[in-house]
This record gives structure tokens, sequence and C-alpha cells, in this order.
């Protein structure tokens, strides 16, 4: 399906979709929202729905902008702890590397 | 060979290819599927000359032997691309986007050269590359340090000369000039049983050798594209 | 024109030599070449990791052959061109170099390679001053790591049990030494400031473990069951004891269990050590620190099978002998651990074996052969001096000292808290009124657990006599063996202790002036310190199975599904010498245990009733569910995994040629971009009469 050339009734439909589908603990699914529909949102030319689906790719991105960030200080926290946590962080990992801590 | 050995290698060898191949190939899809078809029809002569190494096993260690045949069969093969090549001239117009193609006959000897040279010099030098991971370097028993390096020019010459040697043979064919394909044939069984004598570690005799062949083979080609001394002058002054 | 034709001559002449040259050759084989050896490998305990492991791609140095103390000082003090593997001869692998090394960090040392020139040394044990010391009685007495007097290993550096951040590789070989050393003279033996601007010669050595921190952790890692991989980190150091007894046990009917304990019968348990400790995989035969004292064992086991009278003319018919080898002692005493956990358990012997489990009320008394540096210092160890204990003494030095048979040996006593790091450390541990005696000399082994201690060590010649080695000689006949060779040492030994053994069974003076056979240690030795192809392991195994290897079994304890070459050949020896003959059995009917077919001396075959067994070497510490790994209670080594063990040098390009290398090949990429770039943007100016040229051209024709 081409997105751009979908009338803009369904843009925002799709839009608000993707939006609410990544409550499901899915930033991907917002951070594709924002990519898609950024264009719709900012750079075409107004359109009644035009506002709203802006209010979604901003949310989205806000959304995914938190979990990028979670996710970052969950790794650092992790690669630098892994170590001192012991079986705990054992227990965690599904790879463990060979020969050191 | 270490890590920067290696990329300083496979810069040497494939870094003017891949410009030749950015510049001049990948922005045409018709162009793209006769370079990887010439490569194959390259692969099919290797095919042809290790099955006949693999079958007269008492000559397997004299390379020389292998050598000429596998002369023998990639000329054979670009005498057969030639022929499919100018048998198709008429179905490529019709599908062909940009008529350079199907203009300028030299073009198409220029890519399917080009695709003959890349496998060719991927096959020279992959060999040698792969079997030298780790982390020594020529020269404990013999050999020198510059043998990478010396490989890597040793295949870029390769690349450069099929390429040159296609354009030549092409037009010879097409112009039924007999003198330019006994010396597209003769210099490359030349420069190919020269490398012979990087075993005796000749090296700067052999790669002078070779690219002073691959200049005067680039001139021809030069002449037969329609390049000339005028042509030239014109270019270098930016006229 | 004829300096054309010249000129063609001459390249015609190098292209026909250039193909009488050329021949095909892997470009691989002329850069690298393999150096043999033996490496370094990682232990874990509970709480460490000790031993040596290369970087997972392999660890690389350059050469440097270090032939006097100053020759360090240029590794140490701003090498050229780091990291450097310095090639180290054995009396410069002190505990202090090996330190310094250490301290100056995988950047300057990578790999460190021993080479094996022992011209100039004088000792070399790495084992602690206080082996098992954390295992053994906890005793300021026992051992005491800074006074030598009292240490059982004086001259110990304790290298065994420290953790190289780089694989050490041990070259036995000469012909590899020379390799090693041509490579560095050609290469790198000059001009030593210039190290950074030339190809080294250098070594690789690829010895990478997979476990790290603790058996703890990597044993968790292992039985981890989100461990996707699979991978294994560790396994337990894991091996087999072997035990047999003197008279056949009853085979147990019913399957009920402990109850049927057979409460009257008497064991005198003698035991020994089957294994031993080196620092380097597959080498060491640990011939002076534990071989010894398993050959006496033998030797006692052979004799006093056959001087004993029958079980039934003895004065208490429920008396036996307990012979137990116990493997896996060099590490914390994974064998008797084991043993006393079973014992405690009602579950020795294991339940296939159809035999009443024994328990600490059924054995009389323990004699446990140590190490036998020197037989003129042996000791009778005890922690009391109990009647036992100066009965048995007693005994022990009225045959030593016997004019008839004319030992002339002076077996003193020590009755105190200083207990050698034997077996028998296990059993006191758990109970100190245990009625342990061991015997042990004063320690006299420069090469305890070291890849030295082997023949040469205990000054062994083969006599290959060819003479049967089964039956017992008069103290007369010594088979011209000298007084102070191996053989005639442990001949004297064993006898002393069979006799006084034979005295508390039968409660008789020994009277005979048959004595242990000197042939018998000349074939054990033969096959344990040089080759397992041999007489005494022919005579004990099936008649026409395969023969042993030409090389003396391995007698490191290993792990599960190692070789376990030396508890394999030490339960058919003992089986065989400690069985009895059973003339009327036939062959066919000769095949279930304890009945049992054995070549013999001659090969002929024989069928013989045999006593011996295996029983597990696992230490408890790997059974017991949420063991505390920190106890100490148990031995907690492990042994990690490895894929591979090797070694090559090749000449390692310098930095300068590298960096040389790379730059051309950038700059012939980015000249390349721009020409063809420009040629390509303007080829209508360069190929300017191109149509004309087209036009010019027939339709294609046939070329």
């Amino acid at each position: 399906m081409d997105f751009s050339k979908a009338p803009n009734s369904r843009k925002l439909q799709l839009c608000r979709t993707y939006f609410y589908a990544g409550f499901a603990l899915l930033p991907f699914v917002w951070a594709i929202n924002v990519c898609w529909c950024f264009e719709e949102a900012f750079r075409k030319p107004p359109f009644p729905e035009q506002s709203q689906i802006k209010r979604f790719v901003i949310y989205s991105a806000v959304g995914t902008l938190l979990w990028l960030v979670a996710i970052i200080a969950w790794i650092i926290t992790f690669q630098t702890n892994r170590t001192s946590w012991g079986a705990t962080a054992d227990y965690m990992s599904f790879m463990i590397p060979l020969g050191s801590a | 060979m270490t890590l920067p050995e290696f990329f300083g290698c496979t810069f040497i060898a494939f870094g003017p290819p891949f410009a030749l191949f950015v510049f001049t190939i990948a922005n045409d899809p018709v162009r793209i599927i006769i370079l990887i078809a010439a490569a194959f029809f390259w692969l099919l002569s290797l095919l042809l000359s290790s099955l006949l190494w693999f079958a007269i096993i008492p000559l397997r260690d004299v390379l020389a032997f292998g050598v000429f045949f596998s002369v023998v069969f990639q000329e054979c093969f670009r005498y057969i691309i030639y022929r499919i090549l100018r048998s198709t001239e008429q179905g490529l117009q019709a599908v062909a986007e940009d008529t350079r193609v199907t203009d300028n006959k030299h073009i198409l000897s220029y890519v399917s050269g080009l695709g003959f040279g890349i496998i060719s010099g991927m096959f020279a030098l992959v060999n040698v590359l792969a079997d030298m991971s780790g982390p020594g370097t020529m020269g404990l028993k013999s050999g020198t340090e510059l043998f990478f390096v010396t490989s890597a020019a040793q295949a870029l010459s390769i690349i450069l000369l099929h390429t040159f040697w296609s354009v030549i043979f092409f037009n010879a064919c097409d112009t039924n000039n007999y003198l330019h394909i006994a010396y597209v044939i003769g210099s490359h069984l030349f420069v190919s049983l020269l490398t012979l004598l990087n075993a005796s570690e000749l090296y700067t005799a052999t790669l002078l050798t070779n690219y002073i062949i691959t200049i005067l083979t680039g001139l021809l080609a030069f002449r037969v594209a329609g390049g000339t001394s005028r042509s030239f002058k014109k270019f270098v002054t930016c006229q | 024109m004829e300096k054309r034709v010249q000129a063609a001559a001459i390249w015609l002449l190098m292209l026909l030599h250039g193909a009488a040259v050329a021949q095909g050759e892997r470009t691989r084989d002329k850069m690298y070449q393999s150096i043999v050896g033996a490496g370094c490998f990682r232990r874990l305990n509970g709480t460490h990791q000790t031993g040596c492991s290369s970087t997972h791609a392999g660890s690389v140095g350059v050469l440097h052959l270090i032939k006097v103390e100053a020759d360090l000082e240029f590794l140490l003090a701003s090498p050229p061109s780091p990291p450097y593997a310095p090639m180290i001869p054995p009396h410069l692998f002190t505990r202090q170099n090996l330190l310094r090394l250490i301290e100056a960090g995988p950047k300057n040392i990578s790999v460190v390679l021993l080479i094996n020139k022992p011209d100039s040394m004088k000792q070399f044990s790495h084992e602690l001053n206080c082996p098992n010391q954390y295992s053994s009685l906890n005793n300021s007495e026992t051992c005491d790591a800074s006074n030598p007097a009292t240490s059982w290993n004086p001259w110990g550096t304790g290298l065994l049990h420290e953790d190289f951040p780089f694989p050490i590789y041990y070259i036995a070989d000469t012909e590899e030494i020379t390799k090693l050393e041509k490579c560095f003279e050609k290469f790198n033996n000059f001009e030593y400031e210039t190290h950074a601007l030339r190809s080294l010669c250098a070594v690789e050595v690829k010895s990478f473990m997979s476990a790290a921190v603790s058996s703890e952790v990597c044993i968790r890692r292992t039985r981890f069951i989100n461990n996707l991989s699979g991978s294994k980190y560790c396994d337990p150091l894991e091996g087999r004891n072997v035990y047999a007894t003197v008279y056949p046990r009853n085979i147990k009917t019913d399957d009920s269990e402990v109850n049927d304990i057979i409460t009257r019968e008497r064991f005198i348990l003698v035991s020994c050590r089957l294994d031993t400790a080196s620092m380097f995989d597959g080498v060491g035969l640990g011939a002076m620190d534990s071989l010894v004292g398993l050959a006496i064992l033998t030797q006692v086991a052979n004799l006093l099978r056959q001087l004993l009278p029958p079980q039934s003319s003895l004065p208490d018919t429920k008396r036996n002998v307990l012979f137990v080898t116990f493997n896996g002692e060099s590490y914390d005493y994974i064998g008797s651990q084991r043993f006393v956990y079973d014992v405690e358990r009602f579950a020795f012997p294991k339940a296939s074996a159809r035999r009443a489990p024994i328990t600490f009320d059924n054995i009389e008394f323990m004699l446990d052969i140590g190490t036998l540096d020197d037989i003129a210092n042996i000791k009778l160890h005890a922690l009391s001096g109990t009647p036992l204990a100066q009965k048995l003494l007693q005994q022990l030095n009225s045959y030593a000292q016997s004019p008839r048979y004319g030992f002339n040996l002076n077996i003193q006593s020590e009755m105190s808290y200083h207990i050698p790091p034997t077996s028998a450390q296990s059993f006191l541990r758990r109970d100190p009124r245990f009625p342990a005696l061991i015997l042990n000399a004063k320690p006299a082994n420069k090469y305890y657990h070291s890849i030295y201690d082997d023949v040469e060590n205990v000054a062994f010649t083969y006599a290959n006599t060819s003479q049967d080695f089964t039956m017992l000689l008069d103290v007369s006949n010594t088979k011209g063996f000298r007084a102070d060779s191996l053989q005639m040492k442990v001949r004297n030994v064993s006898s002393i202790v069979a006799m006084a053994l034979f005295e508390t069974l039968t409660g008789k003076e020994y009277t005979g002036s048959k004595v242990a056979n000197p042939v018998l240690s000349d074939e054990f030795f033969y096959c344990f310190l040089l080759s397992a192809d041999c007489p005494l392991f022919k005579a004990a195994s099936y008649p026409g199975s395969p023969k042993g290897l030409p090389m003396p079994p391995m007698r490191y304890v290993s792990v599960l599904g190692g070789p376990q070459e030396s508890s394999g050949w030490t339960y058919r020896v003992l089986g065989y010498l400690l069985s009895q003959q059973q003339p009327k059995i036939p062959k066919d009917n000769c095949t279930v245990l304890p009945l049992h077919y054995f070549a013999g001396f001659n090969g002929a075959g024989e069928c013989r009733l045999t006593t011996q067994n295996y029983s597990s070497a696992l230490s408890p510490a790997f059974l017991i569910d949420d063991y505390d790994w920190r106890s100490g209670n148990y031995s907690t080594w492990t042994e990690s995994t490895w894929s591979l063990f090797s070694a090559r040098i090749f000449l390692r390009p310098s930095s300068v040629h590298q960096i040389t290398t790379l730059s051309v090949g950038i700059v012939v990429l980015i000249l390349s971009f721009c020409l063809v770039y420009i040629i390509s943007s303007r080829s209508e100016v360069l190929f300017e009469d191109l149509p004309a040229s087209n036009a010019a051209l027939p339709p294609p024709t046939a070329c």
C-alpha cells in the first residue's frame, strides 16, 4: 500500500492504530509510526486530520525516546555491573562470555 | 596477514575496479547484468581449466601447462561472450533504458571485460588472502614482506588488462583485425606465464613488465575506443 | 633488431626457468611453522582460578631467548616492540621471575615458553610448600609454609596455584627448541633498537580456556538451564580409586542393604596415592612423588598374597587386608575424601559390586604409604603414640634391622600433628582418633609435582631381565641389581611392610627367607615410567588384548571421559597380583567377575579369582546439593574446557609495514575514485571520434 496515496481519514486511522499498538510494550511500532507519518504530519500542506496525526506522531516520538533512554540505561547498568551481580546476572543472561567473569 | 595489511591489499587490488563499477556500471541495470554474465563465463572457463588439470594427472605439478590451457579457455569464452552479446544486440536495444549501451559498442566490450577482470582478480587474490589469515606475514622460510602488496598489484593489473583486452578483442572481431586478436592472446599468455617467475621471487621484474604491458594494452584500447592524442590533449587541458 | 632477439631469448629462458621452478605450494606453509609442546591450562577451585589461558584468538609475542637473568631486564624495562614471548630455561623459571613477568602485564609479556634445557637446573617444584594445606588437618604443626624444616615441600614455589595472564607453553623436544632459537637469531637477536621498525620472529600460542573465576561460577554456568549454546565451561576433576583385598569377600546374594554389614569383618587398610600433578597437559610422571609409593603397595600386595595362609587358618578368620589406591589426591584428596564420604554412608563398595558395605568399625587400622624420597629416613607418623602404633613400629623395625635379611634400615617415628600430606589426612579430619599410621620419608624431592619428576629423578635403569616377576625370591637372590638401585630399595621397604603386616595378621613372626622380587619393581617402573607396552601390563591383560601405547600412562587424575590410563592399568595389575589361580576352570567359563582370564607372565592364559574393583573418585562437593563452595570441606577442583592447544612461529609484520600497506591502499582507492569520476564525466571529450568510428563499422560479421 502506498501510504501517501491513501485517503486522509485512512492515514489518521492507521496512525492512531499504530500509536495505541505501541502501548503493548512495542516501542518499535512507535518508531515506525514516527518515520511513516512524519511526512504527513509536518511536510504536507495542511488538511483537516493533520493536527491529530501530528499529535500521534509527537506522542509516538516521545514514547520511542523514553524507551530508548530506558533501554540504554539498562544496558549500561547491566554491562557495568554484570560481574559484580554474580549468579543473578548469569540467570538473566542467555549468552555468557567464555573465559571471563 | 594482519587486518591493516588485509585492507591495504584489498584497496590496492579492488579500489580502482570498485571506482569503475560505481561511476560507470552501477547506475545501469543492463550493464550490471552484462558484468555478472561476463563473470559467469569466466567462471565457466575456470571450471574447464580445472577439469583439464584434474584429468591429466601426470601434468598436475607442471603449472605452465595449466596456465597455458587456462589462457586458451579464457580467450575462447571471451569469443563466446562476444558472439552472444552481438547476437542479442537487438533485444538489448529494446529493453535498455539508456541507449548509450547499444549506440557505443565499446561500452559493451568494456563492461564484459571488467566483469572478466573482476572475477579473475578475485580468484587470483582471494585464494591468497584466505590462505593467509592469521597474525603473520611472509618471510619466515622464504619470500619477502612485499608478497601481499605484490599480489594485490598483480591482481589489479590483471583486472585492468582483462578490461583492455576485451575492448581490443571485441573491436578486432568486429573489424576482422587478426593482428589485434593475436596481440590479445599473445600478451595474455605472456603475462600469465610471467607470473610463474614469482616462484623465484623476481617480483620487481615481473611486476614492472606486467605494468608496462598493461600501459601498452591500455593505450591500444584507448586508440581502439576512439581516443587520439588530440582528444587526450583536449581532455587534459580541459577544453 | 639483434638486441630485441636477445631480449626475447632472455625472457624465454626466464619463462622456462619459472615453469620449471613453479610448483604448487600453499602460501600458508611458507609463513607458519608449528611448534610441538604442552600447554598450561586453567584449573579452578571454590574461590579462585589458577593456571593459564591465551586470548580467544591466540596470544602472539615476539620471541626473546633468556639465557641469563639479566636478559629479562630488556623485556621488563620498556621493550621496543611489545608484546614479547620470553623463552625461559627451567633454572630461570622461578617464582620471582614469573611474578615480575606477570607484573609487566599482557601488553608487554603475552606468552611464556619454557624450553627444556635443564643443564643448570637445581630444583623445579611449583607445588605449594604445604601441599593440600587447606584440606589437611587444621593445625599449625601439621605444616608450616614459612619454615622449610617443617614444610612438606621446602622447594615448592607455589606457581601451580597462581593465575597467569599469559599462556605458558612447555617445549620438550630439542628440535623444536632449535627451530625457535634459529628463528630468534635470524630475525630478532641484533639491533634491538630497530625492533619496532622491522618484522620479527614471533610465536602464537592458542590455549583459550572457557571457564573463569571459580568452580562455583563455572559449574553454575555449565548446569545453567538458559545455557542455550550448550557450552561446557568446566568439568570436575574425576577419576577412579582402585581397591582390592587379599582374601575374596563373600558375594551378597539378597538385596537387603545396610543391615547385612558383617560387623565381624576386620580390615587392615593399606593405601597410597595413584595420581600426580604438573603444570602442563600430559607431561609429568610423578616418579618420586607418588609412583614409588604405588610400587611398594603393589609389591606388598604380591608378597602378602603369596605368604599368607588361607583365611580360614588365620587366628581371626574374619581379618582381611584392603588395598586402596586413591586417585586425585594431588588436588585436595579427592579420592580419599570420597572414600570417607562413601564409607560413612555405607556406600563402599558400591551396590553393583555385590559385597557387604564396609564401615569405619570394620577398619582395624590404616597404613598409608606416603612419599618415600629417601628410604634411609622413613618415619612412621601418627597423631598420638597409641599401643597400636608402637607395636607396628616395633614390628617394622624388627624386620628392618634383622640381620637375617640385612635390610639395615631404621624406621623412626613421629607421633605428633606433623602429619605428611597423604590420604590419611582425610580420615583424620573426620575423626582425629582414627587409627591412621603413615609411612613417609623426610622430603627430599626437589622436583615434587613437576615435569622433571621423571626416570632420571629416581635414577631408574631398566634391567629388562625377561624373568618371571610374580614369584618371590630368596633374600640373597638380588638378580644382579645393585644394593642402591631403585628396584632394591623398593624390594626392601615393601618386604619390611609385608612382613610386619604378616605378623599382625597371623600373630606369628615371619621366619621365611622369601622376600619381594626386584624384577617386579623393575617391570613396574618400566611400565609406568617408560612404556605401557611392557611385560607386566601384558601379563595383567586379557590374552591378545591390544598392546599398551609405547609411552608411559598418564597419571594426572583428569576429568570424566579422560584417558584414566593409570587407574585402568593399576586395576589390572592389582587384580592380577592379588588373585588366586583357578587351574580347573576352563577359559570359556572364566568370563564373569570375580573370575577373570589373564594372559599371565608367559602369555599362555590363566583363570584367576580376583578381588579388585573401582570406586568413584569424584569429590563429594559435586554430589551435595547447594554445597557451600567456600566451606573448604571437600575438594572443589575443576578443570576448564578448551578446544585446542597449538603453537606456531612466523614473522610478525612491523607496525610501520602495516601502516604503509594500509595507507598505500587508501591512497590508491581515493586516487582511482577521483580519476574515474573525471574520466567518466568527460568521456565525450576523451573518446571524441566515437560516433564516426561506430558508423564506419560494418554490421557484425563472423570474426
